[in-house]
């Protein structure tokens, strides 16, 4: 680029700025841009990359500028050829003459027109300005002192104070230091509650003054102390509202009374609901698998489903255990006469989505795989996952898993403009569903080839499941129609394709959980590369980098709050080192030891969750142990750690687990800037 | 009636140039006229044979708008139909009620450049169609829309704006007068202090070309503010509320401190006073004890110096000469604080006032093609950031701002950039132009948007091409690309009058034009009128009486409709006069006895004392009655 320039500007490749100007002088005589815009652009931009050539040294300036020009050229101009003549050795004219006949003006000579320092000034400048110092100093403290005096007033009084302090004494300081003053007294005294409003009120109306001023600073603090009022009300006002009822006291113990009893009434009735629930469903399963369970031994939980907006559905699941994985569910509607319950089992989902799947994929062709879950609903009972798309491999209960990826997920918000909080509305339900056949490779290929299964088939495979289990369910059918829309406005990448919701809404449908547990209808595809998998626990990434042999990474989400990854900066920054002599270890531990520390010369930015490969990093499948030790230049504190089975649920790698399964460990890293300072894992082979 | 709206890109090569183009100075306190001839940068002079014709406009009921020195003397008698200072609001949308009906800054400012272009046209002889103005570097986007507008308005066709000290830096280097000094290369510090405005610039200067390397100012500080600050403690020291005050004693006491401001460039002490029918104060005033009460102003003054050094900095530009450019430049405590903060500098403060008048004049020779300044080029900066708002992670409803067009940048220009998609399902990118520094897009001034929709994706996955493109007139375009699709969209970013059809546009003009104005020849008459009325409601005892016969003789005079060499040598004198009772008034001290100069009394043929007699019978004649 910076040869294209100069030849542009018709002289060698020089860092002499003199000779660069001349040229680019001589050329604009020639082209000027009142007649000629378009060349002058060129050659202003090559007299720019050539100036900026000539101040700056070194060759990453070229490729930036490269960069810049490639992407200037852009669609507006196309090709760089020179369209006009280089330049030749310009002779240019000399200066217009003298001017002759009379001057209209009495201008001032040059001579005349010089300002000559006043040393006098200089001292009054000096002294004037020690004495606004001092004076400002002065008024500051005074304002201080005047402006604690005022925090401590109350009533009626206060107002009728700070009024008159507004207008006579702050107003004409409007300066920086006297808003901070102001937003000090504000931070820090407990003032009365009309007072806030006041000085909210004030400062509005100066931020509008300060932004058409702009005065930028001023118009800052002033917010900020606007806001802080605002924090500082809200405080009171909950104060006040705890204040309440302690003028009340009387009252207390009949309400209490009173919630107490219809809570408790009403939580009977509940309680009795579930009951009957936990008796049916022990009945089921007792019936089904070979009778053990009692009513008892469950821990009913009612749920809500998302999109029963007229609560038909009672809907129950069944725990063994606090915590457990669910056993059975129940559902029933509430409209309905016998008031019979449809129960499913885990061991019955999978029967149904065997069932489906077989007589359905004889048609696809297709293969068990992913599935991908996208639900934006606030209903964590049933899944509140909201964060967008990930993808997990999902085997045995659903719940269990539903509930494993609850923790690890946060919030995002949907498309541009919309805040999360009018996404109150569970959208439950969309999936990603990914398409797999081996001979093709990318999604695009696959969308174009795509064969879609025909509706009736579709409807006729559905339905002999539903016959088969005499499953109730809530739901749509999905027609082909339907699908194809999803599909040709799905997105799509090389690895997977997703749909949008809004599709879905504009069509009004929503499909439920229930609905595509019980018809589990998945598709699957097939992984992009060995390197990208995900680790379902605890954490999620959208990419995962080899940080060193036999060692995966991703970043941890545990404490950033960003959803893109970018982790290239991480690879190759972990290394299998031999076991550092400040590890304390016995003797024969030390032959089976191997360890993992951050490599010479990298910087881990942020905490990181690895995955190490145990077979090809020479840890035997099960019973070792792992000791980390954090060291701080000199100091180093080694700590053994319990390993836990990754499949157990809620397991997560934050809070300093460290999992085993999948043929992995699944350990946190600490970020890192120095080797001295990083973390050193050791895992001792049995 | 050429319309603002109706501008496209391509309007600089189409049209065609025909008449006259001159360069205008529109300033917050005064406003000047230039045009290029004979080789050089010539300023016009108005009707009253003056350079300067204040930026001042009077509305009366009867629909007769003044302009200028009369409107000036109006601001004290009649200061509810009177404007000033409206400069400071173009673009805002203030209106200002003069005579009954409301009025935007641009529409006054409509007036004042319809009376240059008249005067223009009585100087040159020829129809004025163009005229390039002049607006502070540091006027932001609305504004320059603003003084565009305001030249449609005028019946002048305005395509190009230049920054105040770009054109003063033009006018130092001295194009047409003395040659072109091409030996010297030089970077100029360009320090523009006006009445309402400051603007500093870096210029570099070689052979032919100028180019505005770095630029800065602040748009709320001039030389009115010190007027300000000295009528503050004049009103502290003499137990008076300045806000409490009726707007016509405020304005009297903001023109004497005015005043008194110019008489310490002269002078190191001066007493400024204000007298009127309840009360007659005064004040003194020194150059100390001017920096004692305007410490802050001066700070303020040198916050854009510093930006600017620092820029030079950045750039590795040596600064050769600083020139001091704007009325408020005259000033020597601004001067010598300026000294101190640039030391080793060549400081030179050459016709402050008319410097970037007749910049602009330069200019104009070179919008015209004239083959003797047509080879110079000056190119401008863009003072400001534009950019788009992109969604911020950290608070979602507070997009933050990406720049495209970096503050500093050559103009015309034109840069692009991609953005990605923010959210998932995303399927319009919605392209907001601001135009500012501030982080948060909400700080910034809104200039405009245009929306592309984009196939919906996962987000990060589409992106789209943004280029802004800020051509030579300062109209801005923003195209975009979406990436995938090929898709193109482009929008004129074009604010202020182009929310009103061009027909609109016309109906304002020709309301503006129902506006009379006094004929020509009469000017000079009206004008004394109202520095008379003006000088007799401040004025108090003998020297009112002696105003106001003065006056009523002048009116007889006028009533005879003969002997127009009488009318003028009267007026003449009565000039002088006012001069005289107006130095009489700020100062105190000289007596405004007739013999202090008045020619009236030395000059006179038999005739006028024949006149004379006149005069007595006819004020005894009405004294009595």
């Amino acid at each position: 680029m910076v040869r294209w320039a100069f030849d542009v500007l018709g002289i060698e490749v020089t860092k002499d700025t003199h000779e660069i100007k001349r040229a680019y002088a001589a050329l604009v005589r020639k082209y000027h841009p009142e007649e000629h815009h378009g060349e002058w652009t060129r050659i202003h931009e090559a007299y720019q990359i050539a100036m900026e050539y000539a101040k700056r040294l070194g060759s990453p300036t070229e490729e930036l500028i490269a960069e810049g020009r490639e992407e200037n050229c852009g669609w507006e101009d196309g090709n760089r050829q020179e369209e006009f003549e280089p330049l030749e050795s310009g002779a240019h004219d000399g200066g217009s003459e003298e001017e002759k006949g009379e001057e209209v003006y009495n201008h001032e000579t040059f001579q005349d027109a010089q300002v000559i320092e006043n040393t006098e000034y200089d001292a009054m400048f000096r002294e004037e300005h020690s004495h606004w110092v001092q004076k400002n100093a002065e008024h500051g403290s005074m304002l201080h002192k005047r402006l604690k005096k005022l925090a401590s007033l109350h009533g009626k009084n206060a107002q009728v104070e700070w009024i008159h302090f507004f207008e006579k004494e702050f107003l004409p300081e409007e300066t920086p230091e006297a808003l901070m003053l102001l937003l000090e007294t504000v931070r820090e005294s407990e003032l009365p509650d009309h007072i806030l409003g006041l000085i909210w009120t004030v400062m509005e109306d100066h931020r509008k003054r300060y932004a058409f001023r702009e005065e930028q600073d001023c118009r800052r603090l002033a917010e900020e102390i606007m806001v802080c009022c605002q924090i500082k009300h809200a405080a009171v006002k909950n104060k006040k509202v705890q204040r309440k009822p302690l003028s009340r006291l009387w009252l207390i113990p009949a309400l209490a009374a009173v919630f107490f009893v219809l809570a408790w009434s009403g939580q009977r009735a509940e309680n009795r609901k579930k009951e009957e629930a936990s008796v049916e469903a022990a009945a089921y399963l007792n019936e089904k698998y070979g009778g053990y369970y009692s009513e008892e031994d469950f821990i009913a939980e009612k749920e809500t489903l998302f999109n029963d907006d007229e609560d038909e559905m009672e809907y129950y699941r069944f725990r063994e255990k606090e915590h457990g994985p669910v056993i059975v569910c129940a559902m029933r509607n509430k409209k309905n006469k016998d008031k019979a319950f449809c129960f499913f089992d885990s061991v019955q989902e999978k029967e149904i989505k065997q069932a489906f799947s077989e007589r359905f994929h004889e048609r696809i062709g297709h293969a068990e795989g992913y599935l991908f879950w996208d639900s934006k609903t606030e209903d964590y009972s049933l899944g509140g996952i909201e964060d967008g798309f990930f993808q997990v491999r999902y085997e045995g209960d659903f719940d269990a898993f539903i509930q494993r990826e609850i923790k690890a997920r946060r919030k995002t918000s949907k498309i541009t403009g919309v805040s999360s909080s009018d996404d109150a509305r569970p959208l439950n339900g969309i999936c990603e569903y990914y398409l797999y056949d081996p001979e093709v490779k990318t999604m695009k290929e696959k969308l174009e080839r795509q064969d879609f299964p025909e509706d009736a088939e579709f409807q006729a495979a559905l339905e002999e499941c539903a016959s088969d289990y005499q499953i109730q369910f809530r739901g749509i059918m999905l027609p082909e129609s339907f699908f194809e829309e999803w599909m040709k406005n799905a997105s799509w990448d090389e690895s997977r394709v997703s749909i949008g919701n809004d599709v879905v809404r504009s069509l009004g449908i929503e499909p439920s959980i229930p609905f595509l547990m019980l018809t589990g209808w998945y598709l699957s595809m097939p992984l992009k590369e060995e390197r990208e998998f995900h680790i379902p626990n605890g954490m999620y990434t959208r990419e995962t980098v080899l940080m060193g042999e036999g060692i995966y990474g991703a970043e941890s989400q545990i404490r950033s709050d960003s959803f893109e990854v970018e982790p290239d900066w991480m690879e190759g920054s972990i290394e299998q080192i031999k076991t550092p002599e400040f590890v304390e270890l016995e003797e024969a531990e030390r032959e089976r030891a191997v360890s993992f520390r951050l490599r010479e010369g990298y910087t881990l930015r942020t905490d990181c969750c690895l995955a190490i490969d145990k077979e090809v990093c020479g840890i035997a499948d099960s019973g070792y142990q792992v000791i980390i030790t954090e060291q701080y230049g000199d100091e180093a504190h080694s700590y053994r750690r319990d390993v836990i089975d990754y499949g157990i649920p809620y397991a997560h790698v934050r809070g300093g687990s460290i999992l085993d399964g999948e043929g992995y460990i699944f350990l946190e890293y600490s970020e890192a800037d120095r080797i001295d300072r990083a973390e050193v894992v050791t895992i001792i082979n049995p | 009636m050429p319309s603002v709206a109706c501008c496209t890109m391509k309007v600089w090569k189409e049209v065609e140039h025909m008449g006259r183009i001159i360069g205008i100075d529109l300033g917050t306190t005064n406003s000047l006229a230039a045009v290029w001839q004979d080789g050089e940068s010539r300023l016009i002079p108005n009707s009253l044979g003056e350079y300067l014709t204040p930026s001042v406009v009077s509305i009366d009921e009867d629909g007769t708008v003044y302009v200028g020195k009369i409107a000036k003397e109006r601001l004290i008698s009649h200061p509810e139909q009177t404007a000033s200072v409206f400069k400071r609001f173009m673009g805002t949308g203030k209106t200002y009620k003069l005579g009954g009906k409301s009025y935007r800054p641009e529409e006054l400012s409509a007036l004042v450049l319809r009376k240059l272009k008249e005067d223009a046209e009585r100087y040159l002889g020829e129809p004025v169609e163009e005229a390039v103005i002049s607006v502070p570097a540091y006027f932001n986007d609305m504004a320059r829309k603003a003084t565009k507008d305001a030249g449609a308005l005028s019946g002048l066709r305005v395509e190009r704006i230049i920054n105040e000290p770009s054109a003063a830096a033009l006018a130092c280097r001295g194009f047409g007068k003395s040659g072109w000094q091409e030996e010297n290369d030089e970077t100029l510090l360009v320090f523009d202090f006006g009445g309402g405005t400051l603007d500093v610039s870096l210029v570099d200067c070689f052979e032919n070309v100028i180019e505005i390397a770095a630029v800065s100012g602040d748009n709320h500080l001039g030389g009115s503010d010190f007027d300000a600050v000295i009528a503050e403690q004049f009103c502290r020291e003499n137990q008076l509320e300045f806000r409490q005050l009726d707007l016509k004693r405020q304005e009297i006491i903001l023109a004497s401190a005015a005043r008194a401001k110019c008489a310490l460039t002269k002078e190191e002490y001066t007493v400024m006073s204000v007298a009127d029918e309840d009360f007659w104060e005064k004040m003194e005033l020194s150059n100390r004890k001017l920096i004692q009460i305007s410490m802050h102003l001066f700070h303020k003054m040198i916050v854009p110096v510093k930006s600017v050094l620092n820029d030079a900095r950045k750039k590795m530009l040596d600064i050769s000469k600083v020139v001091l450019v704007g009325g408020s430049c005259k000033m020597p405590t601004v001067q010598q604080y300026l000294r101190r903060f640039l030391p080793d500098s060549q400081m030179t403060a050459m016709n402050p006032d008319y410097m970037v008048a007749l910049g602009v004049g330069i200019y104009s020779g070179i919008k015209e093609r004239n083959e003797d300044i047509k080879d110079v080029l000056l190119t401008d900066i863009c003072p400001f950031t534009l950019g788009t708002g992109i969604y911020n992670e950290a608070d979602k409803a507070r997009p933050t701002m990406a720049a495209i067009i970096d503050r500093n940048s050559v103009l015309p220009c034109s840069k692009v950039r991609k953005f990605r998609t923010a959210t998932d399902f995303q399927n319009v990118i919605c392209v907001d132009v601001y135009q500012g520094e501030e982080y948060y897009v909400a700080d910034n001034i809104y200039l405009g948007e245009l929306s592309v929709s984009v196939p919906i994706a996962l987000k990060g996955q589409e992106a789209i091409t943004v280029r802004y493109t800020y051509d030579i007139n300062g109209i801005l375009i923003v195209d975009v690309k979406v990436d995938s699709t090929g898709e193109e969209a482009r929008q004129i970013i074009m604010t202020g009058m182009d929310t009103i059809a061009p027909e609109e546009v016309d109906a304002y003009v020709k309301e503006l034009e129902k506006l009379k104005t006094p004929p020509a020849g009469q000017e000079e008459t009206k004008m004394l009128f109202a520095w008379g009325e003006r000088l007799f409601a401040q004025s108090t005892g003998e020297l009112r009486e002696e105003i106001g016969r003065r006056l009523q003789y002048l009116h007889y005079l006028l009533n005879q409709e003969e002997n127009s060499i009488r009318i003028k040598k009267w007026e003449k004198g009565l000039r002088e006069f006012f001069e005289n009772a107006d130095r009489y008034l700020d100062m105190a001290e000289l007596s405004w006895e007739m013999d202090q100069g008045d020619s009236w009394y030395q000059e006179r043929t038999q005739e006028e004392e024949d006149s004379e007699e006149d005069y007595v019978r006819w004020y005894d004649g009405h004294l009595t009655s």
